[in-house]
């Protein structure tokens, strides 16, 4: 346990904010906090960055309670949505920035850390570059050398690939990955990228209205939501009662079968290239499926077809 | 690759630098507020308690007797002058503000600079080339077309009044034009709209709460100027000439006090109606780009671009005869209406004049510099740190700027010619009435510069370790350079010329080259002031174009930066 | 680089501080005499802050400043200003000398306890009526009162120039006669109050009210009728005759003209403040000015009419007929300036403050 907040609490009012928080973080892990915009992930973070005062609760990082104290005392460092590079610094400076103030290194000790981070994100010859000169995913490696440099216990990351296309999203994705592994350092990373979230983390927090939905691993949120809210907001999803239960199957867990007689009628199709997704009516459902493969992507709508459930599980409701 | 090296909490030495820088932060805000109270809410509260007790005894006499018949024609007098001046100023900078906009990227520089250059106007300056031209025996009236007009009265005010403040309010209208966001001109291009469509549908509705802020600060502005009723009214009468002659004719400090009270509640209406086209015009500021420097043009009709043209150059050609006429005046004696050259005005400069410029100058750079730091400090409490209490600290630094300038300098007369603050005589006391009248300048472009920096910078910085006093002196101070800049020059403008608030504040040994220059005029040596006046022209023009310069040199610098530092020299409400 | 634009921003505001901490008090204290000077000038280095309302008067002060080590700092001001300034300021005024002007602001200040009796040797060469009897002030100069006139404008409208007050009050010359407020300008204030005293109250309001219906607007300081007749914006100034006056006919044309019926005067005084620090100075000050050597200078710097009867009238003044002053009683400038400021208020109406 080496980051826990117990029971706390911070509301703007009855419906923003964070109601009641209590959870803990490990040494090394890789976790995401996620949910949709106003669901309070924000908020979380800048409690556990010092830049909110909670209503009540505390906050506890490797033993020691650190709730009260600002954030330039914190051993915390976000890396926030917008970067929030230094535009009147270039590179190098706003890497050594932190390197001055928090590690007490004069500029000389300073230069040469700054310059091993830069390169471990890839930077080097950008040193005297200004920020304002860099492309989108360059001010994102800059943001992330500048906050690794101070050694934080805890490296925040607030939605830092939200202002990045897509398929540079998907490069620094991997990048943040592969560096949070061989540094070992411990990350929390706000995002409502379900995506994201499941390629990334070692656990997911999913939040609702300033609760915490449901805390565990990417499979285990995946294939065992505990509520509907977690099972609509991570992946597509169909549900349908049974035996006084609501069951819950994944779209790809779906095998449609062409049957002259079967129950189910395609009702739309749409091909997506790596898989075809059908919706198919029939039985008083409605399903969606989505199949891969060649074969698979050459059922048309009308045809009537039999469904086999691979897997399948139930709400506790 | 060296093994990943961490941190840990603040250790008790990094945390006494954090403690001291705290505390250093408490005592930065003490001293500003300290500031502010002594030298601004103090001295408005003594001149104010004047106009309600009489020798200890509380009275509401002052304010009976405001309410007479002739007092309430004063005070129609005022609101008919100054709503006209106004709309006149706010019209004429609408047409150049306009004209601007629609013009290229380096007509519009030049524009600009033009602008910032002819707010440079020593007092009477104005009134003065307009006597010589157009007055009764003026160059152009009477030398040229042989008439005899009297230029003196209410239409002579607004003239003046108009003339004097379009530099200024063109400024001001073409920071709310910079918010004008190119796509939504284009957008309604497309959508069928014909440029004077565009122009009446989208554009205005886009800077009305700029036009709307001009119109209320220049009201705001004429309500208060007793400088060109004076020298130019005749026997037309105004508020704020009234309380001035009361003080110099019977030294009826409650009286003057009274009617300067008077002013107040027009002067808060206005500052109201500013604060609140001041939010909307900020939020419409958010990531917008200003219309030129980019490939497109916006074209207006013919007809209406020759009207805009017509009045730029009318414009430039009335600053043309004033400054030249102003120039002509020191070597030449033009007051019978054709022209005597001579150098005695050179020789006639008062004794003192050398050394009151030279303290001009040393007290003006002063409180440039320590007006524009207060007001950076006084915005970034108010809406960084956003300290309760704070808005309304604000409210009360805007005071001097809104109140009249001769209320403010008698208030320093009241609160600073006893124990325990007795100040008069002092250099100090001029120091403190530049400085302190003009920190809502500051406050107001720092407030605009702040609302385009991203708050998260500060975050970022903190959570680097960067204590209170290193974020403000590290990140916050260097990125508002150009807003320091901006303001500084503001503020050493207005102090060189300034008259109304330290009319009574100066002593002898302790007399400033803007008062020694009023003094010429008092006295008639028209020719010596005309020297005077070119000499501080020359002083604050050379400021006003190092500054420029440096400006210049720093937008290169930071040209393909992020953007996110704001504009400067277009001094955006540099009210 | 941040660092240094801090702290030169801090050494700024401090230097700011002390700069105006130092130049309060320094100046007038300051005294590094050495022995042997100081039994000639023993207050060498001492600085005399002077209030002043007499054109042309700091060129007598170098001669001063030669002789006695004393300097002197002054500010113009006119007195009705200065008058109310001290008021302002409860008579704490940091000025050590007043200098010039119209005699009833001295009467006034008196009578409010900002001014330090002081009788100067030197003042027995001056007659009695020209000075306080209790020493608050006395008389340099005396100043006459008389009119401008633009030739050129008269000429143009056909009109006479004027030769007596009563003149004045003809319609002929409606909007052309400039003249200042009586309540700012000691010089205005004199004329109205001589004139009435010698033409009684009755006739004397009855003539004002008619030169009123003459004057377009009343100036806001005795020195602005002169130029704006020189610039041909009016045709006739009432104001002071001093030597400034008579040099304005070499560069304008104008004519100065001394009334032929009477002729106004104030006493141009010279007194120490109560307040004062340098009170010995200022004295030594005070002597000077109403010695013959410094009167002479004062002539020299300003054509007057000196106070002291064995300085001979100045010529650049044109030739004033002694005889024809008011004999008037300078101390009902100082009692009567209340009511008589009033009653002129509502006999000038919105043409006046």
């Amino acid at each position: 346990m080496f980051l826990k907040l117990d029971h706390l609490k911070k509301l703007y009012d009855a419906d923003n904010g964070v109601k009641e928080l209590n959870f803990s973080i490990d040494k090394g892990e890789f976790v995401t906090l996620l949910g949709p915009s106003g669901c309070g992930k924000t908020t979380t973070l800048n409690l556990i960055g010092g830049f909110l005062k909670a209503d009540s609760g505390r906050i506890l990082l490797d033993g020691e309670d650190i709730t009260a104290l600002p954030p330039e005392e914190r051993p915390i460092s976000t890396v926030f949505q917008s970067y929030a590079l230094f535009p009147h610094m270039n590179v190098l400076e706003n890497v050594c920035y932190g390197l001055r103030f928090l590690r007490r290194m004069s500029k000389k000790e300073a230069i040469p850390v700054a310059m091993e981070y830069l390169s471990i994100v890839g930077l080097s010859g950008y040193e005297k570059s200004r920020v304002g000169n860099l492309s989108g995913g360059q001010q994102q490696r800059v943001a992330l050398a500048r906050s690794m440099a101070t050694g934080p216990k805890i490296l925040l990351l607030d939605e830092p690939l939200s202002n990045l296309d897509a398929g540079l999203r998907v490069k620094m994705r991997a990048e943040l990955k592969e560096l949070q592994q061989k540094l070992g350092i411990t990350m929390i990373f706000v995002t409502h990228d379900q995506e994201e979230a499941l390629c990334l983390s070692d656990r997911i927090v999913v939040m609702d209205h300033g609760d915490v939905a449901q805390i565990g691993t990417p499979r285990e949120i995946y294939f065992h939501p505990e509520s509907r809210y977690v099972a609509t907001f991570v992946g597509k999803s169909n549900d349908f009662r049974e035996g006084g239960r609501t069951v819950v199957v994944r779209p790809e867990d779906i095998l449609l079968r062409m049957a002259p007689d079967g129950p189910y009628t395609i009702v739309e199709k749409t091909f997506m290239g790596s898989h075809t997704e059908y919706v198919v009516e029939g039985d008083g459902k409605r399903l969606e499926a989505s199949l891969f493969g060649r074969q698979n992507s050459e059922l048309e709508t009308g045809a009537r077809v039999a469904v086999e459930i691979g897997h399948s599980f139930f709400l506790n409701e | 690759m060296t093994a990943y090296e961490q941190t840990g909490t603040a250790r008790p030495v990094r945390r006494l630098r954090y403690r001291a820088a705290n505390l250093l932060d408490w005592v930065m805000l003490g001293l500003l507020l300290a500031g502010i109270a002594l030298f601004i809410l103090y001295p408005i509260v003594s001149v104010v308690s004047t106009s309600f007790f009489v020798k200890g005894q509380f009275t509401l006499q002052y304010y009976l007797d405001l309410f007479t018949k002739s007092n309430l024609k004063l005070i129609g007098n005022s609101l008919w002058v100054a709503t006209l001046s106004s709309s006149f100023t706010t019209f004429f900078a609408f047409c150049i503000a306009l004209y601007a906009f629609c013009s290229k990227e380096k007509t519009r520089r030049l524009l600009q600079n033009g602008l910032l250059l002819t707010m440079i106007s020593p007092p009477f300056v104005s009134a003065l080339a307009f006597i010589l031209l157009f007055g009764r025996r003026g160059i152009i009236t009477y030398g040229l077309l042989g008439l005899s007009v009297n230029p003196y009265g209410w239409h002579g005010i607004v003239i003046l009044q108009t003339i004097g403040n379009i530099s200024f309010a063109t400024l001001l209208l073409l920071a709310s034009f910079d918010t004008v966001d190119l796509k939504q001109v284009l957008a309604s291009r497309d959508l069928g709209a014909n440029p004077w469509q565009t122009l009446w549908h989208v554009v205005i509705p886009l800077v009305r709460p700029g036009l709307l802020s001009v119109i209320f600060t220049l009201f705001t502005m004429n309500l208060a100027d007793f400088g060109t009723p004076i020298v130019i009214g005749g026997r037309y009468k105004v508020l704020a000439t009234e309380a001035y002659l009361q003080v110099i004719s019977t030294a009826n400090l409650g009286k003057a006090s009274a009617i300067s009270v008077l002013m107040v509640p027009t002067a808060v209406v206005a500052f109201y109606f500013y604060r609140k086209t001041l939010s909307q015009s900020g939020s419409l500021a958010e990531g917008s780009k200003s219309f030129s420097g980019s490939g497109y043009e916006f074209e207006l009709p013919r007809s209406i671009r020759c009207l805009l043209l017509s009045v730029v150059g009318l414009f430039f050609t009335v600053m043309a005869l004033k400054y030249g006429n102003i120039l002509l005046s020191t070597v030449s004696n033009t007051a019978t209406g054709h022209i005597q050259f001579t150098t005695k005005y050179f020789h006639d400069l008062p004794r003192s004049q050398m050394s009151s410029y030279w303290r001009s100058i040393r007290y003006a750079v002063l409180s440039g510099v320590a007006a524009s730091f207060l007001g950076i400090l006084l915005s970034y409490y108010t809406h960084r740190r956003r300290l309760p209490g704070m808005k309304g600290v604000e409210f009360i630094a805007s005071l001097p700027y809104i109140i009249p300038g001769t209320f403010f300098g008698l208030g320093y007369v009241a609160a600073f010619s006893h124990e325990p603050f007795l100040l008069r005589g002092t250099g100090l006391i001029i120091i403190c009435n530049y400085t302190f009248r003009q920190i809502s300048v500051a406050n107001k472009s720092a407030n605009a510069a702040f609302s385009a920096i991203d708050e998260k910078l500060e975050a970022a910085a903190q959570d680097l370790g960067a204590s209170r006093m290193e974020v403000f002196f590290g990140v916050i101070l260097p990125l508002l350079k150009s807003t320091f800049l901006t303001c500084f020059i503001t503020v050493f403008t207005s102090s060189m010329t300034s008259v109304g608030a330290i009319a009574f504040l100066i002593s002898p040994g302790k007399n400033v080259a803007s008062m020694e220059l009023f003094q010429s005029i008092e006295n008639g040596r028209y020719g010596v002031a005309a020297v005077q006046a070119v000499m501080i022209i020359a002083v604050t023009l050379g400021i006003n174009l190092f500054s420029m310069y440096l400006l210049n040199r720093g937008r290169k610098n930071q040209k393909g930066g992020n953007g996110r530092v704001p504009e400067a020299g277009s001094s955006q409400e540099a009210v | 680089m941040k660092r240094i634009l801090a702290s030169l921003l801090a050494a700024a505001m401090l230097t700011g501080v002390f700069a105006g901490c130092s130049n309060s008090g320094g100046q007038s204290s300051s005294s590094g005499t050495s022995s042997s000077e100081a039994a000639e000038k023993p207050y060498e280095g001492t600085t005399l802050n002077v209030m002043l309302a007499y054109g042309g008067a700091e060129k007598s002060f170098d001669a001063f400043t030669e002789k006695t080590g004393i300097k002197i700092e002054y500010v113009e001001i006119s007195t009705g200003k200065a008058l109310a300034q001290m008021q302002a300021e409860n008579g704490n005024t940091t000025a050590d000398v007043w200098f010039g002007g119209g005699v009833d602001s001295y009467i006034a200040a008196t009578e409010l306890g900002y001014l330090e009796p002081y009788v100067s040797p030197e003042a027995e060469a001056i007659d009695e009526s020209y000075r306080d009897k209790d020493g608050y002030w006395t008389s340099l100069a005396l100043v006459p009162a008389g009119f401008l006139v633009n030739n050129d404008v008269l000429a143009e409208k056909n009109l006479e120039a004027p030769k007596t007050w009563e003149d004045l009050a003809d319609p002929k010359y409606k909007d052309e006669i400039i003249m200042a407020s009586p309540a700012i300008s000691g010089t205005q204030y004199a004329i109205l109050n001589g004139t009435l005293q010698a033409w009684g109250e009755e006739k004397g309001w009855d003539i004002w009210g008619k030169i009123n219906d003459n004057v377009d607007f009343y100036a806001k300081g005795g020195g602005e009728p002169g130029p704006k007749t020189c610039a041909g914006e009016y045709g006739i100034a009432i104001l002071a005759m001093t030597g400034g006056t008579f040099a304005l006919e070499e560069e304008y044309p104008v004519t100065a003209i001394y009334p032929e019926d009477m002729i106004p005067w104030t006493p141009a005084p010279i007194a120490i403040f109560k307040n004062s620090q340098n009170k010995e100075a200022a004295k030594v000050f005070v002597d000077y000015m109403l010695s013959k050597e410094g009167q002479e200078a004062l002539r020299e710097a300003d054509a007057r009419i000196m106070a002291r009867g064995d300085v001979e009238v100045p010529s650049a003044i044109g030739t004033v007929d002694t005889t024809k002053m008011i004999k008037q009683d300078v101390t009902l400038f100082g009692s009567q300036r209340e009511a008589l400021l009033e009653k002129w208020a509502a006999l000038a109406g919105e043409k006046d403050a």
